[in-house]
């Protein structure tokens, strides 16, 4: 008991989302009967396993007080990267895997030198990007889709290891345990708090905080790279417009997940359940037979509910602290 | 007497751990030029702040033109005709001066939809131009130097119909001509019958504009001097003796063989600066706000650009372009802004404590729970940090609690030199008297010190040698023994 | 104490450093080298059809220029464009007449702003999640509304909107000339535009003068919203029909002219005619890019660096922009 309690205060940032993918996973299992089975479980996991390794980078870099808008045309890169590298070019899977990871890495290491070096701002940098990386994978692919058909690809998206678990599923929950405990473990992680929390201040205790933001891009980048291959593996090919709009999916998760806008807030363990409720949202409103037309709206009232009630606890907060601290006073003069 | 503009009585203001303001009186006649000095830390900021609406949990009576008055917000502060103009300014340099002027009292026109520029730029041209100022309404703010900045705000503040204003340090920043201009202007000031208060702490300037002082000493009125009783030693003679070390004595000890050598460095501001520190020495930075302390910490510590001269460290010359190379060559500094530099407030103490010394934590990129633990509860039992829990927010500890943590976060290093830039800002005094204690027990253990306080009777008291500085320059080396306060502010204090 | 008068060559100066010099530059630049490399580009019927495909965006630029003086940002102006659009498609269906239709959408398009400003002022939310949040809604909403059908338009009086043609100038060119008349008078003359400015220049300050920051926030947000539903009109009119995904991704368009205009995304600069010009260079960018031959696989590439680039180079001139 007293584990959980101070687990809970050290991770109070996660709690919320928990208790609100609880509340959902019970409300759809009385809603329906075909939604709490161990198969819809798992499609649901394979559903935003995508989408929930992109959201793992992009946590980093919004920890570190950034942003990174890209990550959509970073998908599509990495996976017309890959198709074009086996389909056409002939290169051995594990190369052309590794090939289109570099080319993610690239773009976050661009996106890394372009707001550290020449004063733009994350989100006008990487919205750049956006569009400019869209468009190098419509280039590269020439606009046609590319079909990949290598088993030994396909195997990344559509592999059941034990004939139960997809290999994304897989990928998405080790990188998701691997990104909490680099975070909270790790001297990387401290580093990477602090210079979110307090830039200055991390500067002024001999972190070089130049090179943790820019690493926190190159990782962001590699991740969506990584999505992107997962993605097109899954399918069996690649297209240039693949993952339009995922930014926005993206930045939900991890707002869902309690990572703060002005950084040195936010751990992966929630960004990694904020993209799961996202998914189980989508899912049970299929299930439940309601129009698809409802998703995105009521993913869109989830944020503003979460982060209010978050707003709203804050400003409790403060006026019950300020209240408290003049009753103090109060008795203090009486 | 009857006549003031301002009484306030029996004012206190109380701060966790110290009380800023104990009993003060004050009072300013319209039309006057008074000063307030004293060292910092003396209650003169508590005091205007207070004026300017900054806190609303004071007690004190306070009398605007013989009526009861409560001051709890920055509006009612206006209202009452208060203006602060401080060092940093709150203008906005992407308006032009006309409309910086007349924010939130824009003259307007159109059932008051639109803005009347033409009354704004002629009412604007009317109160530049009374005070003789050759400065446009039209010009974007950014486009002015710091002293028509300053100007732009005297203005302001007439535009509210100001009684009062309030100018804190208000010449730090300008040339001998600007201040001329100053003089001008509050010479004009007077003549339409606005008090001015003065915070200064160059003597001369209240000898030249102020008809009466005020001197604070630790949070209390330590005299009130009028025109005719101004000198400047009576000034300094009201200013010292503040009662910090009572129970505390310097040991003394042997000083070493010299480990960091500065040899004539220079940046945009630091000018020609020479010392050296030897092992288990402390060597004072003394001066007044802005002469150079901080500056020159910084400049060792791999923040600013070094534009000449050397620094050596143990017979090695070093030129740290960031904080992390001046770390491992062995210097450490707990910078003078404790919230902005020194912690990370959301941080848990143990992270913080770990900041620097990350390195010795942690085996393979892991930080190893138990040698941190080890750490962490080192410094806290060494330091006598009072924590609840290791991660709880550093946020949420006291001033001083949290001041240790800095200093233990670079013990945790085992740095060579020590930067200790105003190490006891803000903190309680009993906790002080420790921090006092701690660098005079990290001295005997070796260490090299440097140790910058803009309390002087601090610096005085734990130093074994002091370089006065005025104006980014060293004004003399003095030997700590025997030298006192009225000494040092003499040079300090132009 | 020196005077501040423009020294000779000032004006120059000034002009080099203005808002609008680098969408000028931009602009001219652009369109050297389409003239050069493509055919029809220097042509006044293609110049035209640039400028009235540009309005729309350069009306919605209009209202995110007004979100982002005072340091705030609207995403979901997107999905109120398109919310606009089938709201008068549906009520214009219900027999409603040409004004109300447009009004009903007007209305929906205040509705959505006073919403993103109730969140950004009074519970203090970072305006980019508000407006993301804002946009699902929004974009569900007319999902829901028109059982995500795209519903044609056959009212003549409506579509005559796209078609009229004033003086010569077709009626939506008139449309967002007078939106960046508009604007710039709010932003220069009113009272409340300039306390747009000094909000986003130091909010702390601007209160402390006693400027009502969370008013003037939400009369941003009710405006920006206004805007888009208006861009929103005009499209469906345009398009003689309004698509349920209508305006995705014009957001962005809209961003990146407001900042191509000199904009700074973190408050405290920017002019409407400006911005009109940002609009008005990516137009061009793009039609210069097809006239110019540019493999149509290079397009977005060649779209994305003209824009950072110029950004870029606005941020260097601007000196550091923190």
């Amino acid at each position: 008991m007293n584990g959980i309690r101070s687990w809970m205060r050290k991770n109070a940032d996660v709690v919320g989302i928990i208790l609100v993918m609880a509340a959902l996973l019970l409300l759809f299992s009385l809603l329906s009967d075909s939604f709490f089975t161990s198969s819809n479980l798992m499609r649901i996991m394979l559903n935003v396993s995508a989408i929930g390794v992109m959201a793992l980078g992009e946590c980093l870099v919004i920890v570190i007080g950034g942003i990174d808008l890209g990550v959509s045309s970073v998908f599509a890169l990495s996976g017309v990267t890959a198709g074009m590298l086996i389909s056409r070019a002939g290169v051995g899977v594990p190369e052309a895997v590794l090939a289109a990871l570099a080319a993610g890495g690239l773009v976050g290491a661009v996106n890394g030198f372009l707001v550290l070096k020449t004063g733009l701002t994350p989100f006008i940098a990487t919205f750049g990007m956006l569009s400019m990386i869209r468009g190098l994978a419509y280039a590269l692919s020439g606009g046609y889709t590319i079909s990949v058909y290598k088993r030994s690809f396909t195997a990344i998206g559509m592999y059941n290891v034990g004939d139960a678990v997809p290999v994304p599923v897989i990928i998405f929950v080790a990188l998701a345990m691997v990104f909490q405990i680099t975070m909270k473990k790790t001297s990387y992680g401290v580093r990477l708090y602090a210079t979110g929390g307090n830039p200055a201040a991390a500067a002024y205790s001999g972190i070089r905080t130049g090179w943790i933001k820019f690493s926190a891009y190159v990782v962001c980048g590699v991740l969506a790279g990584l999505a992107g291959i997962m993605s097109a593996a899954k399918l069996g090919m690649a297209a240039s417009t693949a993952g339009m709009g995922y930014e926005m999916d993206v930045i939900t998760a991890v707002i869902l997940g309690g990572v703060s806008f002005n950084g040195g807030v936010g751990s992966a363990l929630g960004v990694a359940v904020g993209a799961v409720v996202m998914g189980i949202i989508r899912n049970g409103l299929l299930i439940m037979n309601v129009s698809a037309y409802y998703q995105t709206l009521i993913i869109g009232l989830v944020i503003l509910l979460v982060v209010s009630l978050d707003a709203m606890k804050e400003k409790g907060l403060a006026k019950l602290l300020l209240t408290l601290r003049r009753r103090r006073r109060r008795e203090g003069s009486a | 007497m009857g006549g003031y503009f301002l009484e306030m009585k029996s004012m206190v203001k109380r701060f966790p751990g110290t009380l800023a303001l104990d009993q003060v009186a004050f009072n300013i006649r319209p039309g006057e030029t008074l000063g307030l000095i004293g060292e910092n830390g003396a209650g003169k900021s508590t005091l205007v702040n207070i004026l300017g609406g900054a806190f609303s949990d004071y007690e004190g009576e306070i009398l605007v033109e013989g009526k009861p008055a409560r001051i709890l917000t920055p509006t009612d502060a206006r209202a009452l005709g208060i203006v602060g103009i401080r060092q940093e300014l709150s203008l906005f340099p992407n308006l032009n001066v006309a409309r910086n002027i007349f924010l939130g009292n824009e003259p307007r026109k159109a059932c008051g939809l639109l803005l009347d520029h033409d009354a704004m730029a002629r009412e604007a041209g009317r109160l530049l131009a009374s005070f003789g100022l050759d400065i446009s309404p039209e010009t974007p703010l950014d486009r002015l130097t710091v002293a028509q900045k300053q100007m732009v705000e005297i203005v302001r503040a007439l535009s509210y119909n100001a009684k009062l204003i309030i100018m804190d340090e208000p010449t730090s920043s300008l040339t001998e001509k600007e201040v001329d201009i100053l003089a001008g202007i509050m010479a004009d000031l007077k003549a339409r019958g606005v008090a001015i208060i003065l915070i200064t702490h160059k003597l001369n300037e209240i000898l030249r504009f102020c008809e009466r002082v005020f001197i604070f000493r630790d949070g209390r009125n330590a005299g009130v001097l009028e025109k005719g009783e101004f000198s400047r030693d009576r000034f300094i003679e009201g200013m010292v003796g503040r009662d910090l070390g009572a129970a505390f004595r310097r040991t003394r000890r042997e000083v070493g063989e010299v480990l960091l050598e500065v040899e004539n460095l220079g940046d945009g501001f630091l000018k020609n600066i020479s010392f050296k520190v030897g092992t288990g020495e402390i060597l004072g930075l003394a001066g007044a706000v802005g002469a150079g302390r901080t500056e020159i910490m910084g400049a060792l510590f791999g923040l600013g650009k070094i534009s000449y001269g050397r620094i050596r460290l143990g017979g090695k010359e070093i030129s740290p372009p960031h904080p992390s190379f001046a770390m491992r060559a062995g210097l450490a500094l707990v910078p003078e802004e404790r919230k902005a530099h020194g912690v990370i407030q959301g941080m848990s103490v143990r992270d913080n404590l770990l900041l620097s010394s990350l390195g010795n934590a942690a085996r393979w990129g892991f930080v190893r729970g138990g040698a941190a633990s080890g750490i962490v509860a080192d410094a806290v039992s060494a330091l006598n940090i009072r924590i609840a829990d290791q991660h709880q927010a550093i946020g949420s500890l006291s001033g001083g609690n949290q001041q240790k943590a800095v200093l233990a976060k670079w013990l945790a290093v085992k740095p060579r030199v020590l930067l200790l830039d105003d190490p006891t800002r803000g903190i309680d005094v009993g906790t002080k008297r420790e921090i006092y204690g701690i660098i005079d027990r990290l001295a005997n253990e070796g260490y090299a010190i440097i140790l910058s306080s803009s309390e002087l009777a601090e610096v005085l008291l734990l130093s074994d040698r002091v370089l006065v500085l005025y104006e980014g320059s060293v004004k003399a080396e003095l030997d700590a023994d025997g030298l006192t306060e009225e000494q040092v502010l003499a040079l300090s204090h132009a | 104490m020196t005077g501040t008068k423009p020294a000779a060559g000032g004006l120059l100066k000034r002009a080099a450093t203005s808002d609008s010099a680098l969408a000028v530059f931009g602009i001219v630049v652009v369109s050297l080298v389409a003239t050069a490399f493509g055919e029809h580009f220097l042509s006044f019927s293609n110049f035209e059809s640039v400028v009235k495909s540009q309005s729309i965006i350069a009306v919605m630029a209009m209202g995110e220029l007004l979100v982002i003086i005072p340091g705030g940002i609207d995403i979901s102006i997107g999905a109120t464009f398109g919310l606009a659009g089938s709201a008068a498609a549906l009520s214009l269906g219900a027999g409603h007449s040409p004004l109300t239709a447009a009004l009903i959408a007007l209305a929906c398009g205040a509705a959505v702003g006073l919403a993103n400003g109730f969140f950004v002022a009074k519970l203090n939310i970072v305006p980019f999640i508000v407006t993301l949040g804002m946009m699902g809604i929004v974009r569900g909403l007319i999902f829901i509304l028109t059982d995500a059908q795209s519903i044609y338009i056959d009212n003549p009086p409506f579509l005559a909107v796209d078609r009229i043609v004033v003086a010569w100038i077709p009626l939506p060119i008139w449309i967002a000339a007078a939106a960046c008349i508009f604007m710039h008078i709010l932003l220069s003359r009113s009272v409340l535009g300039g306390r747009a400015y000094a909000v986003g220049g130091d909010e702390e300050a601007a209160r402390m003068l006693g400027v009502k920051t969370g008013r003037v926030k939400m009369f941003c947000y009710v405006v920006s919203g206004l805007a888009a539903a208006a861009a929103g009109l005009m499209s469906a009119a345009k398009v003689e029909a309004a698509y349920p995904r209508a305006g995705e991704g014009y957001e962005f368009e809209a961003i990146a002219a407001v900042i191509v205009g000199g904009a700074s995304i973190t408050g405290g600069k920017g002019s409407a005619p400006a911005a009109a010009l940002g609009a008005l260079f990516i137009g061009i960018l793009k039609n210069a890019i097809i006239q110019m031959d540019i493999s149509q696989y290079w397009q977005q590439t060649v779209n994305g660096f003209a824009v950072i680039l110029v950004i870029m180079l606005s941020a260097l001139i601007s000196g550091r922009r923190r």
